[in-house]
């Protein structure tokens, strides 16, 4: 499962960085732009920006097409989607059932009294 | 500032890697046997050549909901198994996304050496802003659940562990 462990590292890595975070966004906003258009965007040299979208690719969070000469960027949710699958819904299950645990307690204290 | 001028071509792209070869994938996605046991548990039926057509039955508990019985239907385009499907995709949720115009869906899958395969989802979604925002997942697990993302994402862990989150 090491393998698994290294994808995650990978996305925490690139959401680590309110620059890469800030792509993202205007991804979410308005899928399909080029270098050019994220570049205008943001006060950086376009090799900076490229680097994050480098980061941001590598960890599967952008995904890339081609159409005609321009390079597009897409925002890829699924990693996202698959981390809060796999650790926000574990946790929040147990807060959950925590409640209902205190509920069932509370409910027989209830009835011993009764 | 835009302007009305703008074109509102929108594209979304939905990539994931199951731990699986790809003709287990295809068949996941495309064999009513398995499609129907993952993301939103609709059983759906493709018949497998250029010009099929597509349909995506709802379940009963959809049915309760007053959702049709041919929840999406489409046709298929083009077709390479078990590499790539083509095909068009118009749902039919609500109103909003019953009046809008046909959209245009690709399955890529790419597979690794090491036996697992890299799905690509590309929804075209010109012109079609309502089953835009209901694919994106807009409406969150109370507006009907987390559209590509959700649905990609069971489908790895249903090809990977068995067991879906959806079940």
């Amino acid at each position: 499962m090491a393998g698994v462990a290294d994808d995650d590292d990978r996305v925490f890595r690139a959401l680590a960085d309110p620059t890469r975070r800030h792509l993202l966004d205007r991804l979410f906003e308005r899928e399909g732009r080029t270098l050019t258009e994220l570049e205008s965007e943001l006060e950086m040299t376009r090799f900076g920006v490229m680097k994050h979208l480098r980061v941001l690719e590598d960890a599967g969070l952008v995904v890339t097409r081609r159409s005609g000469r321009e390079k597009l960027h897409y925002l890829n949710p699924v990693p996202i989607r698959l981390i809060h699958d796999r650790w926000i819904d574990k946790y929040t299950e147990r807060q959950v059932s925590a409640l209902v645990d205190l509920k069932r307690r509370s409910e027989a204290e209830l009835e011993d009294s009764a | 500032m835009t302007t009305a001028t703008e074109t509102t071509v929108t594209t979304q792209v939905y990539r994931v890697y199951i731990n699986a070869p790809a003709l287990k994938v295809w068949d996941a996605i495309t064999d009513p046997e398995w499609n129907g046991r993952y993301g939103y548990h609709a059983r759906q039926e493709y018949d497998l050549r250029v010009g099929g057509a597509y349909r995506a039955l709802a379940t009963a508990e959809m049915r309760e909901f007053g959702a049709p019985e041919v929840l999406i239907d489409g046709e298929i385009l083009e077709l390479d198994p078990p590499r790539r499907l083509v095909q068009t995709w118009h749902a039919y949720f609500d109103e909003a996304t019953t009046a809008e115009p046909t959209t245009r869906l690709t399955w890529e899958l790419h597979e690794g050496d090491a036996g697992s395969t890299e799905l690509t989802v590309t929804h075209e979604l010109t012109g079609a802003p309502g089953t835009a925002s209901v694919v994106r997942g807009d409406g969150g697990p109370g507006g009907g659940g987390g559209g590509w993302a959700w649905i990609v994402s069971d489908l790895k862990t249903f090809l990977e562990t068995g067991s879906a989150i959806g079940s």
